[in-house]
Protein backbone atom coordinates (compact mmCIF):
# COMPACT_ATOMS: atom_id res chain seq x y z
CA UNK A 1 0.00 0.00 0.00
CA UNK A 2 2.80 2.66 0.79
CA UNK A 3 4.99 1.44 -1.72
CA UNK A 4 2.53 1.85 -4.25
CA UNK A 5 1.53 5.24 -2.90
CA UNK A 6 5.15 6.19 -3.62
CA UNK A 7 4.56 4.82 -7.13
CA UNK A 8 1.69 6.98 -7.88
CA UNK A 9 3.36 9.77 -6.62
CA UNK A 10 6.56 9.24 -8.43
CA UNK A 11 4.79 8.25 -11.86
CA UNK A 12 2.91 11.35 -11.45
CA UNK A 13 5.60 13.13 -10.67
CA UNK A 14 7.73 12.17 -13.80
CA UNK A 15 4.71 13.16 -15.98
CA UNK A 16 4.67 16.66 -14.45
CA UNK A 17 8.79 17.08 -14.97
CA UNK A 18 8.71 15.31 -18.37
CA UNK A 19 6.26 17.75 -19.04
CA UNK A 20 8.08 20.97 -18.13
CA UNK A 21 11.23 19.36 -19.60
CA UNK A 22 9.72 18.58 -23.03
CA UNK A 23 7.37 21.74 -23.35
CA UNK A 24 7.69 23.44 -26.94
CA UNK A 25 9.88 20.73 -28.04
CA UNK A 26 8.98 19.13 -31.31
CA UNK A 27 10.21 15.90 -31.38
CA UNK A 28 9.31 13.30 -28.31
CA UNK A 29 6.70 12.67 -25.71
CA UNK A 30 5.47 16.02 -24.91
CA UNK A 31 3.27 15.55 -21.86
CA UNK A 32 2.73 18.95 -21.76
CA UNK A 33 -0.24 18.04 -23.78
CA UNK A 34 -1.62 16.65 -20.65
CA UNK A 35 -1.18 20.21 -18.96
CA UNK A 36 -2.69 21.89 -21.70
CA UNK A 37 -6.06 20.11 -22.24
CA UNK A 38 -6.19 19.58 -18.39
CA UNK A 39 -9.43 21.17 -18.26
CA UNK A 40 -11.10 18.97 -21.20
CA UNK A 41 -9.33 15.72 -19.53
CA UNK A 42 -10.73 16.76 -15.77
CA UNK A 43 -14.02 17.01 -17.05
CA UNK A 44 -13.76 13.21 -18.35
CA UNK A 45 -12.63 12.20 -15.46
CA UNK A 46 -15.63 13.47 -13.87
CA UNK A 47 -18.20 12.48 -16.12
CA UNK A 48 -16.36 8.89 -16.08
CA UNK A 49 -16.49 8.80 -12.07
CA UNK A 50 -20.08 10.51 -12.39
CA UNK A 51 -21.09 7.85 -14.53
CA UNK A 52 -19.92 4.80 -12.79
CA UNK A 53 -21.19 6.18 -9.68
CA UNK A 54 -24.83 6.05 -10.90
CA UNK A 55 -24.13 2.59 -12.56
CA UNK A 56 -22.90 1.53 -9.38
CA UNK A 57 -25.32 2.26 -7.52
CA UNK A 58 -27.76 1.23 -9.94
CA UNK A 59 -26.27 -2.07 -10.31
CA UNK A 60 -26.10 -3.06 -6.86
CA UNK A 61 -30.06 -2.07 -6.20
CA UNK A 62 -30.46 -4.50 -9.50
CA UNK A 63 -28.25 -6.97 -8.24
CA UNK A 64 -29.74 -7.37 -5.10
CA UNK A 65 -33.43 -7.28 -6.20
CA UNK A 66 -32.57 -10.10 -8.70
CA UNK A 67 -30.59 -12.09 -6.12
CA UNK A 68 -34.02 -12.40 -3.58
CA UNK A 69 -36.58 -12.74 -6.74
CA UNK A 70 -33.53 -15.59 -7.79
CA UNK A 71 -34.69 -17.38 -4.18
CA UNK A 72 -37.85 -16.22 -3.38
CA UNK A 73 -40.38 -19.39 -3.72
CA UNK A 74 -42.15 -17.40 -6.80
CA UNK A 75 -41.14 -19.95 -9.38
CA UNK A 76 -41.93 -17.50 -12.51
CA UNK A 77 -40.63 -14.66 -11.15
CA UNK A 78 -36.78 -16.55 -10.08
CA UNK A 79 -36.71 -18.38 -13.66
CA UNK A 80 -37.06 -14.67 -15.31
CA UNK A 81 -34.48 -13.57 -12.86
CA UNK A 82 -31.94 -16.56 -13.83
CA UNK A 83 -32.95 -15.52 -17.43
CA UNK A 84 -31.44 -11.84 -17.00
CA UNK A 85 -28.75 -13.05 -15.14
CA UNK A 86 -27.69 -15.42 -17.96
CA UNK A 87 -28.59 -13.16 -20.96
CA UNK A 88 -26.56 -10.36 -19.43
CA UNK A 89 -23.76 -12.21 -17.76
CA UNK A 90 -23.15 -14.38 -21.11
CA UNK A 91 -22.96 -11.40 -23.89
CA UNK A 92 -20.64 -8.81 -24.42
CA UNK A 93 -20.93 -5.32 -22.60
CA UNK A 94 -20.28 -4.09 -25.93
CA UNK A 95 -23.10 -5.53 -27.61
CA UNK A 96 -25.68 -4.93 -24.80
CA UNK A 97 -24.48 -0.77 -25.00
CA UNK A 98 -25.45 -1.06 -29.15
CA UNK A 99 -28.54 -2.86 -28.35
CA UNK A 100 -29.70 -0.19 -26.26
CA UNK A 101 -28.02 2.62 -27.76
CA UNK A 102 -29.04 1.85 -31.38
CA UNK A 103 -31.62 -0.57 -30.89
CA UNK A 104 -34.14 1.83 -28.50
CA UNK A 105 -34.90 4.35 -30.96
CA UNK A 106 -35.55 2.32 -33.82
CA UNK A 107 -38.67 0.80 -31.71
CA UNK A 108 -39.43 4.37 -30.71
CA UNK A 109 -38.29 4.69 -27.16
CA UNK A 110 -36.13 7.86 -26.80
CA UNK A 111 -32.84 7.65 -25.24
CA UNK A 112 -29.89 9.67 -25.09
CA UNK A 113 -26.14 9.06 -24.20
CA UNK A 114 -26.14 9.22 -20.75
CA UNK A 115 -29.33 7.22 -19.91
CA UNK A 116 -27.83 4.41 -22.64
CA UNK A 117 -24.72 4.54 -20.93
CA UNK A 118 -26.42 4.19 -17.31
CA UNK A 119 -28.63 1.52 -18.55
CA UNK A 120 -26.44 -0.37 -20.28
CA UNK A 121 -23.70 -0.59 -17.50
CA UNK A 122 -26.35 -0.82 -14.73
CA UNK A 123 -28.00 -3.66 -16.32
CA UNK A 124 -24.60 -5.06 -16.86
CA UNK A 125 -23.76 -4.80 -13.16
CA UNK A 126 -26.89 -5.98 -12.45
CA UNK A 127 -25.85 -9.31 -13.24
CA UNK A 128 -22.65 -9.73 -12.17
CA UNK A 129 -23.68 -8.07 -8.29
CA UNK A 130 -26.73 -10.42 -8.44
CA UNK A 131 -24.50 -13.07 -8.56
CA UNK A 132 -22.15 -12.56 -5.63
CA UNK A 133 -25.04 -11.52 -3.73
CA UNK A 134 -27.00 -14.68 -4.65
CA UNK A 135 -24.03 -16.72 -3.66
CA UNK A 136 -23.63 -15.04 -0.42
CA UNK A 137 -27.53 -15.74 0.52
CA UNK A 138 -27.12 -19.52 -0.12
CA UNK A 139 -24.08 -19.74 2.02
CA UNK A 140 -26.50 -18.99 5.05
CA UNK A 141 -27.66 -22.29 6.36
CA UNK A 142 -31.12 -22.92 5.19
CA UNK A 143 -32.16 -23.53 8.85
CA UNK A 144 -31.67 -19.78 9.59
CA UNK A 145 -34.66 -18.57 7.05
CA UNK A 146 -36.80 -21.81 7.52
CA UNK A 147 -36.64 -20.76 11.84
CA UNK A 148 -37.11 -16.94 10.79
CA UNK A 149 -40.06 -17.64 8.87
CA UNK A 150 -41.11 -20.29 11.14
CA UNK A 151 -41.33 -17.19 13.76
CA UNK A 152 -43.57 -16.00 11.59
CA UNK A 153 -41.22 -13.65 9.40
CA UNK A 154 -42.12 -12.51 6.05
CA UNK A 155 -39.75 -13.58 3.07
CA UNK A 156 -38.59 -10.14 3.26
CA UNK A 157 -38.10 -9.50 6.88
CA UNK A 158 -36.21 -12.95 6.89
CA UNK A 159 -33.98 -11.60 4.31
CA UNK A 160 -33.68 -8.10 5.81
CA UNK A 161 -33.00 -8.85 9.40
CA UNK A 162 -31.74 -12.26 9.08
CA UNK A 163 -30.03 -13.58 5.80
CA UNK A 164 -28.70 -9.79 4.41
CA UNK A 165 -26.78 -8.60 7.77
CA UNK A 166 -24.69 -11.57 7.40
CA UNK A 167 -23.62 -11.67 4.03
CA UNK A 168 -23.12 -7.86 3.89
CA UNK A 169 -19.30 -8.45 5.21
CA UNK A 170 -18.24 -10.94 2.68
CA UNK A 171 -19.62 -10.17 -0.30
CA UNK A 172 -17.84 -6.91 0.40
CA UNK A 173 -14.56 -7.72 -1.56
CA UNK A 174 -15.94 -8.64 -4.67
CA UNK A 175 -18.52 -6.08 -4.92
CA UNK A 176 -16.22 -3.46 -4.83
CA UNK A 177 -14.18 -5.67 -7.09
CA UNK A 178 -17.47 -5.31 -9.50
CA UNK A 179 -16.73 -1.55 -9.31
CA UNK A 180 -13.68 -2.12 -10.31
CA UNK A 181 -14.36 -3.44 -13.26
CA UNK A 182 -17.16 -1.22 -13.42
CA UNK A 183 -15.31 1.77 -13.43
CA UNK A 184 -13.17 0.16 -16.75
CA UNK A 185 -16.04 -0.57 -18.34
CA UNK A 186 -17.57 3.05 -18.75
CA UNK A 187 -14.72 3.22 -21.06
CA UNK A 188 -17.32 1.29 -23.63
CA UNK A 189 -19.67 4.27 -23.37
CA UNK A 190 -17.02 6.35 -25.76
CA UNK A 191 -17.61 3.86 -28.24
CA UNK A 192 -21.68 4.63 -28.47
CA UNK A 193 -20.23 8.33 -28.48
CA UNK A 194 -21.07 9.53 -24.90
CA UNK A 195 -18.04 11.98 -23.80
CA UNK A 196 -16.47 10.50 -21.15
CA UNK A 197 -12.61 10.33 -20.46
CA UNK A 198 -11.79 7.52 -22.76
CA UNK A 199 -13.83 10.34 -25.84
CA UNK A 200 -12.38 12.85 -24.27
CA UNK A 201 -8.73 11.85 -24.86
CA UNK A 202 -9.88 10.39 -28.43
CA UNK A 203 -11.19 13.83 -29.41
CA UNK A 204 -7.74 15.54 -27.94
CA UNK A 205 -6.31 12.80 -30.37
CA UNK A 206 -7.52 13.83 -33.17
CA UNK A 207 -6.56 17.43 -32.73
CA UNK A 208 -3.09 17.39 -31.82
CA UNK A 209 -2.58 13.51 -32.71
CA UNK A 210 -0.28 12.64 -29.92
CA UNK A 211 -1.40 9.20 -29.23
CA UNK A 212 0.96 7.77 -26.54
CA UNK A 213 0.98 10.72 -24.57
CA UNK A 214 -3.20 10.86 -24.30
CA UNK A 215 -3.83 7.45 -23.95
CA UNK A 216 -1.10 6.92 -21.28
CA UNK A 217 -2.59 10.18 -19.50
CA UNK A 218 -6.10 8.38 -19.42
CA UNK A 219 -5.18 5.05 -18.84
CA UNK A 220 -3.47 6.64 -15.41
CA UNK A 221 -6.48 8.47 -14.71
CA UNK A 222 -8.75 5.19 -14.47
CA UNK A 223 -5.68 3.79 -12.89
CA UNK A 224 -5.43 6.51 -9.99
CA UNK A 225 -9.46 5.42 -9.63
CA UNK A 226 -8.88 2.26 -9.65
CA UNK A 227 -5.78 1.19 -7.64
CA UNK A 228 -7.33 2.80 -4.64
CA UNK A 229 -10.05 0.51 -4.91
CA UNK A 230 -7.90 -2.62 -5.45
CA UNK A 231 -6.24 -2.41 -2.15
CA UNK A 232 -9.27 -1.49 0.02
CA UNK A 233 -9.90 -5.54 -2.01
CA UNK A 234 -6.81 -6.44 -0.79
CA UNK A 235 -6.82 -5.25 3.14
CA UNK A 236 -10.73 -6.24 3.63
CA UNK A 237 -9.53 -9.66 2.51
CA UNK A 238 -6.92 -9.71 4.30
CA UNK A 239 -8.49 -8.90 7.76
CA UNK A 240 -11.02 -11.35 7.45
CA UNK A 241 -8.73 -14.09 6.24
CA UNK A 242 -7.10 -13.54 9.57
CA UNK A 243 -10.24 -13.39 11.42
CA UNK A 244 -11.23 -16.95 10.28
CA UNK B 1 -20.80 -47.20 0.64
CA UNK B 2 -24.08 -45.12 0.62
CA UNK B 3 -21.53 -42.24 -0.49
CA UNK B 4 -19.45 -43.93 -2.33
CA UNK B 5 -22.06 -45.06 -4.92
CA UNK B 6 -23.15 -42.20 -7.12
CA UNK B 7 -23.65 -42.27 -10.90
CA UNK B 8 -20.51 -41.01 -12.77
CA UNK B 9 -21.78 -37.72 -13.94
CA UNK B 10 -22.25 -37.94 -17.65
CA UNK B 11 -23.75 -35.45 -19.99
CA UNK B 12 -26.99 -36.27 -19.52
CA UNK B 13 -26.89 -34.53 -16.17
CA UNK B 14 -25.51 -31.29 -17.92
CA UNK B 15 -27.39 -31.47 -20.92
CA UNK B 16 -30.52 -31.13 -18.64
CA UNK B 17 -28.87 -28.60 -17.40
CA UNK B 18 -28.12 -27.09 -20.10
CA UNK B 19 -31.67 -27.15 -21.48
CA UNK B 20 -33.15 -25.39 -18.54
CA UNK B 21 -30.11 -22.50 -18.45
CA UNK B 22 -31.76 -22.05 -22.85
CA UNK B 23 -35.01 -22.58 -21.87
CA UNK B 24 -34.66 -19.74 -18.70
CA UNK B 25 -32.42 -17.66 -21.29
CA UNK B 26 -35.21 -17.96 -23.79
CA UNK B 27 -37.80 -16.96 -21.67
CA UNK B 28 -36.21 -13.88 -20.03
CA UNK B 29 -35.92 -12.60 -23.77
CA UNK B 30 -39.98 -13.65 -24.61
CA UNK B 31 -40.84 -11.55 -20.93
CA UNK B 32 -38.17 -8.85 -22.54
CA UNK B 33 -39.65 -8.46 -25.76
CA UNK B 34 -43.21 -8.01 -23.98
CA UNK B 35 -41.93 -5.61 -21.83
CA UNK B 36 -40.26 -3.63 -24.35
CA UNK B 37 -43.93 -3.94 -26.47
CA UNK B 38 -45.21 -2.45 -23.70
CA UNK B 39 -42.80 0.46 -23.36
CA UNK B 40 -43.28 0.92 -26.78
CA UNK B 41 -47.30 1.67 -26.51
CA UNK B 42 -46.27 3.45 -23.92
CA UNK B 43 -43.86 6.22 -25.72
CA UNK B 44 -46.37 6.28 -28.68
CA UNK B 45 -49.22 7.08 -26.39
CA UNK B 46 -47.21 9.60 -24.60
CA UNK B 47 -46.52 11.14 -27.57
CA UNK B 48 -42.67 11.19 -26.65
CA UNK B 49 -41.51 8.37 -29.29
CA UNK B 50 -38.76 8.92 -31.86
CA UNK B 51 -40.37 9.80 -35.43
CA UNK B 52 -39.14 6.62 -36.92
CA UNK B 53 -40.25 4.32 -34.29
CA UNK B 54 -44.13 4.73 -34.50
CA UNK B 55 -44.08 2.79 -37.97
CA UNK B 56 -41.30 0.33 -37.01
CA UNK B 57 -42.13 -3.99 -37.84
CA UNK B 58 -40.15 -6.48 -36.33
CA UNK B 59 -37.87 -7.57 -39.08
CA UNK B 60 -35.82 -11.15 -38.15
CA UNK B 61 -35.39 -11.60 -41.68
CA UNK B 62 -31.95 -9.67 -42.05
CA UNK B 63 -30.93 -11.93 -39.13
CA UNK B 64 -31.93 -15.41 -40.78
CA UNK B 65 -30.37 -14.03 -44.16
CA UNK B 66 -27.08 -13.53 -42.36
CA UNK B 67 -26.84 -16.57 -40.29
CA UNK B 68 -24.40 -18.25 -42.00
CA UNK B 69 -22.37 -15.57 -42.36
CA UNK B 70 -22.94 -14.74 -38.76
CA UNK B 71 -21.98 -18.68 -37.70
CA UNK B 72 -18.69 -18.11 -39.70
CA UNK B 73 -17.98 -14.92 -37.80
CA UNK B 74 -18.83 -16.55 -34.20
CA UNK B 75 -16.46 -19.38 -35.47
CA UNK B 76 -13.46 -16.27 -35.92
CA UNK B 77 -14.48 -14.57 -32.65
CA UNK B 78 -14.03 -18.32 -30.84
CA UNK B 79 -10.65 -19.14 -33.05
CA UNK B 80 -9.56 -15.56 -31.31
CA UNK B 81 -10.21 -16.27 -27.96
CA UNK B 82 -9.17 -19.41 -28.43
CA UNK B 83 -5.66 -18.32 -29.48
CA UNK B 84 -5.65 -15.76 -26.42
CA UNK B 85 -6.70 -17.79 -23.85
CA UNK B 86 -3.46 -20.05 -24.48
CA UNK B 87 -1.26 -17.03 -25.00
CA UNK B 88 -2.79 -15.05 -22.11
CA UNK B 89 -2.55 -19.01 -20.08
CA UNK B 90 1.06 -19.57 -20.90
CA UNK B 91 2.63 -15.53 -20.30
CA UNK B 92 -0.09 -16.02 -17.29
CA UNK B 93 2.51 -18.90 -16.04
CA UNK B 94 5.36 -17.06 -16.63
CA UNK B 95 4.12 -13.51 -14.82
CA UNK B 96 2.84 -15.52 -11.95
CA UNK B 97 6.24 -17.43 -11.35
CA UNK B 98 7.54 -13.75 -11.47
CA UNK B 99 5.40 -12.42 -9.18
CA UNK B 100 6.49 -15.31 -6.65
CA UNK B 101 10.35 -14.75 -7.31
CA UNK B 102 12.77 -13.87 -4.46
CA UNK B 103 14.39 -11.73 -6.98
CA UNK B 104 13.32 -8.23 -5.70
CA UNK B 105 13.13 -6.49 -9.33
CA UNK B 106 11.81 -9.30 -10.97
CA UNK B 107 9.01 -9.70 -8.33
CA UNK B 108 8.65 -5.80 -8.54
CA UNK B 109 8.44 -5.46 -12.42
CA UNK B 110 5.95 -8.66 -12.20
CA UNK B 111 3.92 -6.89 -9.35
CA UNK B 112 3.43 -3.83 -11.38
CA UNK B 113 2.72 -5.48 -15.17
CA UNK B 114 0.05 -6.75 -13.24
CA UNK B 115 -1.48 -3.74 -11.32
CA UNK B 116 -1.30 -1.84 -13.95
CA UNK B 117 -3.19 -3.64 -16.81
CA UNK B 118 -5.60 -5.21 -13.77
CA UNK B 119 -6.37 -1.20 -13.19
CA UNK B 120 -6.92 0.44 -16.55
CA UNK B 121 -8.90 -0.27 -19.47
CA UNK B 122 -8.68 -3.12 -21.86
CA UNK B 123 -9.76 -0.86 -24.48
CA UNK B 124 -7.32 1.70 -23.43
CA UNK B 125 -4.82 -0.75 -23.76
CA UNK B 126 -5.94 -1.88 -27.17
CA UNK B 127 -5.55 1.20 -28.85
CA UNK B 128 -2.05 2.11 -27.71
CA UNK B 129 -1.13 -1.09 -28.64
CA UNK B 130 -3.07 -0.27 -32.23
CA UNK B 131 -2.50 2.87 -32.69
CA UNK B 132 0.29 4.01 -30.44
CA UNK B 133 3.49 2.20 -32.36
CA UNK B 134 2.89 3.54 -36.18
CA UNK B 135 3.30 7.32 -34.45
CA UNK B 136 7.04 5.79 -33.84
CA UNK B 137 7.33 3.93 -37.26
CA UNK B 138 6.07 0.39 -36.56
CA UNK B 139 3.14 -0.71 -37.64
CA UNK B 140 1.28 -3.91 -36.19
CA UNK B 141 -1.64 -5.41 -38.41
CA UNK B 142 -5.07 -6.05 -37.03
CA UNK B 143 -4.79 -9.73 -35.97
CA UNK B 144 -1.33 -8.99 -34.53
CA UNK B 145 -2.73 -6.35 -32.67
CA UNK B 146 -6.20 -7.65 -31.24
CA UNK B 147 -3.86 -11.06 -30.15
CA UNK B 148 -1.29 -8.82 -28.62
CA UNK B 149 -3.47 -6.34 -27.36
CA UNK B 150 -6.22 -9.28 -25.66
CA UNK B 151 -3.39 -11.61 -24.76
CA UNK B 152 -1.46 -8.67 -22.44
CA UNK B 153 -4.45 -7.54 -20.63
CA UNK B 154 -5.48 -10.84 -20.06
CA UNK B 155 -2.10 -12.54 -19.14
CA UNK B 156 -2.59 -9.94 -15.79
CA UNK B 157 -6.03 -11.69 -14.66
CA UNK B 158 -4.47 -15.67 -15.14
CA UNK B 159 -0.97 -14.56 -13.45
CA UNK B 160 -3.08 -13.25 -10.72
CA UNK B 161 -5.42 -16.75 -10.75
CA UNK B 162 -2.63 -18.60 -11.01
CA UNK B 163 -0.48 -17.31 -8.07
CA UNK B 164 -3.40 -17.73 -5.94
CA UNK B 165 -3.22 -21.71 -7.16
CA UNK B 166 0.39 -21.97 -6.79
CA UNK B 167 -0.09 -20.09 -3.30
CA UNK B 168 -3.03 -22.56 -2.33
CA UNK B 169 -0.53 -25.85 -2.47
CA UNK B 170 1.33 -25.41 1.45
CA UNK B 171 4.69 -24.55 1.72
CA UNK B 172 5.64 -28.23 3.24
CA UNK B 173 5.57 -29.40 -0.08
CA UNK B 174 7.95 -27.40 -1.73
CA UNK B 175 10.41 -27.64 0.90
CA UNK B 176 9.53 -31.41 0.96
CA UNK B 177 10.21 -31.70 -2.58
CA UNK B 178 13.33 -30.00 -2.39
CA UNK B 179 14.76 -32.25 0.18
CA UNK B 180 14.85 -35.18 -1.87
CA UNK B 181 16.66 -33.06 -4.28
CA UNK B 182 14.33 -31.95 -6.67
CA UNK B 183 15.33 -28.61 -8.56
CA UNK B 184 12.69 -25.21 -8.68
CA UNK B 185 11.44 -26.02 -12.00
CA UNK B 186 10.75 -29.86 -11.58
CA UNK B 187 9.25 -28.64 -7.74
CA UNK B 188 7.11 -26.68 -10.00
CA UNK B 189 6.60 -28.81 -12.76
CA UNK B 190 5.81 -32.27 -10.97
CA UNK B 191 4.78 -31.03 -7.77
CA UNK B 192 2.74 -27.83 -7.48
CA UNK B 193 1.44 -27.33 -11.35
CA UNK B 194 -0.45 -30.30 -11.29
CA UNK B 195 -1.85 -29.65 -8.15
CA UNK B 196 -1.87 -25.56 -8.81
CA UNK B 197 -4.12 -26.44 -11.42
CA UNK B 198 -7.32 -28.41 -10.08
CA UNK B 199 -7.29 -25.19 -7.73
CA UNK B 200 -7.55 -22.84 -10.79
CA UNK B 201 -9.66 -24.45 -13.30
CA UNK B 202 -12.60 -22.98 -11.55
CA UNK B 203 -11.85 -19.27 -12.06
CA UNK B 204 -9.96 -19.82 -14.94
CA UNK B 205 -13.13 -21.11 -17.04
CA UNK B 206 -14.62 -17.76 -16.13
CA UNK B 207 -11.60 -16.12 -17.22
CA UNK B 208 -12.06 -18.12 -20.80
CA UNK B 209 -15.82 -17.22 -20.66
CA UNK B 210 -14.99 -13.37 -19.92
CA UNK B 211 -12.14 -13.41 -23.07
CA UNK B 212 -14.75 -14.38 -25.42
CA UNK B 213 -16.52 -11.52 -24.22
CA UNK B 214 -13.76 -9.12 -24.45
CA UNK B 215 -12.91 -10.43 -27.56
CA UNK B 216 -15.69 -8.58 -29.10
CA UNK B 217 -13.64 -5.63 -28.38
CA UNK B 218 -11.13 -6.32 -30.90
CA UNK B 219 -14.15 -4.99 -33.06
CA UNK B 220 -12.95 -1.61 -31.94
CA UNK B 221 -10.02 -1.59 -34.35
CA UNK B 222 -12.07 -3.84 -37.09
CA UNK B 223 -10.71 -7.60 -36.50
CA UNK B 224 -13.23 -9.61 -38.52
CA UNK B 225 -15.32 -10.92 -35.94
CA UNK B 226 -18.96 -11.17 -34.80
CA UNK B 227 -19.31 -8.24 -33.45
CA UNK B 228 -18.00 -6.80 -36.10
CA UNK B 229 -20.20 -8.62 -38.57
CA UNK B 230 -22.98 -6.86 -36.76
CA UNK B 231 -22.22 -3.36 -36.72
CA UNK B 232 -21.77 -3.97 -40.70
CA UNK B 233 -24.70 -5.72 -40.94
CA UNK B 234 -26.72 -3.01 -38.92
CA UNK B 235 -25.41 0.17 -41.22
CA UNK B 236 -25.93 -1.79 -44.11
CA UNK B 237 -29.53 -2.34 -43.09
CA UNK B 238 -30.12 -0.03 -40.31
CA UNK B 239 -31.86 -2.87 -38.13
CA UNK B 240 -30.22 -2.44 -35.24
CA UNK B 241 -32.81 -3.58 -32.58
CA UNK B 242 -33.30 -7.33 -34.36
CA UNK B 243 -29.44 -7.68 -35.29
CA UNK B 244 -27.82 -6.26 -32.06
CA UNK B 245 -30.23 -8.50 -30.27
CA UNK B 246 -29.96 -11.79 -32.03
CA UNK B 247 -26.40 -11.40 -32.01
CA UNK B 248 -26.43 -10.81 -28.07
CA UNK B 249 -28.40 -14.18 -27.38
CA UNK B 250 -25.87 -15.89 -30.13
CA UNK B 251 -23.10 -14.70 -28.08
CA UNK B 252 -25.18 -16.24 -25.06
CA UNK B 253 -25.73 -19.44 -26.40
CA UNK B 254 -21.76 -19.84 -26.97
CA UNK B 255 -20.89 -18.82 -23.75
CA UNK B 256 -23.43 -21.05 -22.00
CA UNK B 257 -22.42 -23.93 -24.41
CA UNK B 258 -18.90 -23.33 -23.27
CA UNK B 259 -19.48 -23.04 -20.02
CA UNK B 260 -20.79 -26.60 -19.89
CA UNK B 261 -18.41 -28.42 -22.18
CA UNK B 262 -15.63 -26.49 -19.82
CA UNK B 263 -17.41 -27.90 -16.95
CA UNK B 264 -17.86 -31.88 -18.06
CA UNK B 265 -13.59 -31.32 -18.63
CA UNK B 266 -13.65 -30.49 -15.50
CA UNK B 267 -15.83 -33.65 -14.17
CA UNK B 268 -13.55 -35.78 -16.56
CA UNK B 269 -9.76 -34.23 -15.71
CA UNK B 270 -10.55 -33.70 -12.22
CA UNK B 271 -12.87 -36.09 -10.22
CA UNK B 272 -13.52 -35.26 -6.95
CA UNK B 273 -11.69 -36.82 -4.63
CA UNK B 274 -13.30 -38.88 -2.19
Amino acid sequence: MRFGLVVVVVAVGALIVGGLVAQGRPVGLDWGILWTNRFLLLQGAATTIALAALAAVFGTLIGLLVALARVANVPFLAKYAQGYTEVFRGSPLLLQLFWIWFGLPLIGVPINGFAAAVLGLSLNAGAFCAEIFRGGILAVPRGQSEAALATGMTYLQTMRYVVLPQIARSSLPPLIGQQISLVKDTSLASLISFQELMLMSQSIIDRTHRIFELYIGAAAVYFVICYPLSQVVRTVEKRMGRQT
Amino acid sequence: MMLARRAAPGLGAGWTLFRSIVWVALSFLGGTALLLLAVRQIVIQTGIATSGGRGWTPHFEVVLQNLPFLLERLLSTLQLAGSVSVLAFGLGILVALARLSRVGLIHLVATWYVEVLRNTPALVQLFLIYFGPPTVGIRLSVPVAALLGLTINNSAYMAEIIRAGIRSISRGQTEAAATVGMTYPQIMRYVILPQALRVVYPPMVSQWISIVLFSSLASVIAYPELAEHAKRLDSRTFRSFEIYGAVTVMYTICTLTLALVLRLIERRAFPVAR
